[in-house]
């Protein structure tokens, strides 16, 4: 018998990490097990719905610095599935299995630590692009603007650049609020676990 | 020792003085976990992640070494700075049982 197979697109930012696990355990629960994805699809195969918890942790470790780590998750029961972007997929079956031993953290301190990793690794980046941008069409840029201000009309090819360029804005400033608010809430349970 | 690292490490989570205590023998980080878990009664469990990152800063700031390698897994030890550590935080919790009436 050959397995069904799905290909969802799933769409997660870095800040994301939570609505990720919850959801690749909603799907196991309806019968879909998680194979891999590419950051953008998700691979599903079909099979009898499941209890699995699904953990991403971002270790920071180069890949030839890992035979330790996947050992020690392997000790504690967790699968290791696939890295991307910087994440590791760990899942374990969840039935008869305490609240605490579905966790990657036991306390506040490690949980916020792994958070600042990342974003300390990725927003960078994703600034980095954004100016790289803005430089790239800045000849552009400074041409619409001037069409703006003499109230001169746009070619399509400006229109879209400004649309573009609008987007990301937007874009910058949605993964900067949910970055800060997933650190604000993470540090919050710090407080209280602490 | 340096007292930055006194600062850091004394007074200890609850997580990092087990982890301490247990390495006065040589252990990986799964086997630390049971015995915590044991030693407890169940009411420490220290997770995976926190294990893995624990044992990584404890070796940096060198309380920990390295001693060998069993099937992938990584054996730890206590060093001398690691010790003097310890037994600082064993007598501070000491004092502090003192004073609040036990013997």
């Amino acid at each position: 018998m050959t397995n069904e197979i799905k290909r969802v697109f799933g769409y997660f930012t870095i800040a994301d990490w939570e609505r990720e696990q919850n959801w690749l355990t909603e799907m196991s629960e309806q019968g879909w097990r998680f194979v891999k994805t590419n950051g953008f699809f998700y691979t599903f195969e079909r099979c009898v719905p499941e209890r699995v918890a699904y953990r991403l942790d971002y270790s920071g470790l180069r890949r030839g610095d890992r035979g330790d780590y996947y050992a020690m998750f392997r000790d504690y029961g967790w699968e290791y599935l696939q890295d991307i972007n910087g994440f590791s997929y760990f899942r374990k079956p969840a039935d008869g299995v305490s609240k605490e031993e579905l966790e990657l953290f036991s306390d506040g301190e490690s949980r916020i630590k792994m958070v600042k990793k990342f974003l300390v690794a990725k927003m960078p980046l994703i600034y980095l692009l954004f100016i790289a941008q803005l430089l790239l069409n800045w000849d552009n840029i400074r041409n619409v603007t001037e069409k703006l201000l003499h109230g001169e009309s746009l070619q399509f090819g400006e229109c879209v650049l400004l649309l573009v360029l609008a987007f990301l804005v937007v874009f910058l400033i949605f993964i900067t609020v949910q970055s800060a608010n997933a650190y604000r809430r993470v540090k919050k349970e710090y407080q209280k676990r602490a | 020792m340096t007292e930055k690292l006194r600062r850091v490490y004394v007074p200890m989570t609850e997580t990092g003085f087990y982890i301490l205590f247990c390495l006065r023998e040589e252990m990986h980080g799964y086997s630390i976990g049971q015995r915590v878990k044991e030693m407890t009664d169940g009411a420490v469990t220290i997770s995976a992640g926190t294990m893995y990152g624990t044992l990584s800063k404890m070796e940096k700031d060198g309380l920990i070494q390295f001693s060998r390698e069993e099937e992938k897994r990584k054996l730890y030890q206590i060093t001398v700075l690691g010790e003097e550590i310890l037994s600082l935080e064993i007598a501070r919790i000491k004092r502090l049982y003192r004073n609040i009436g036990g013997v």
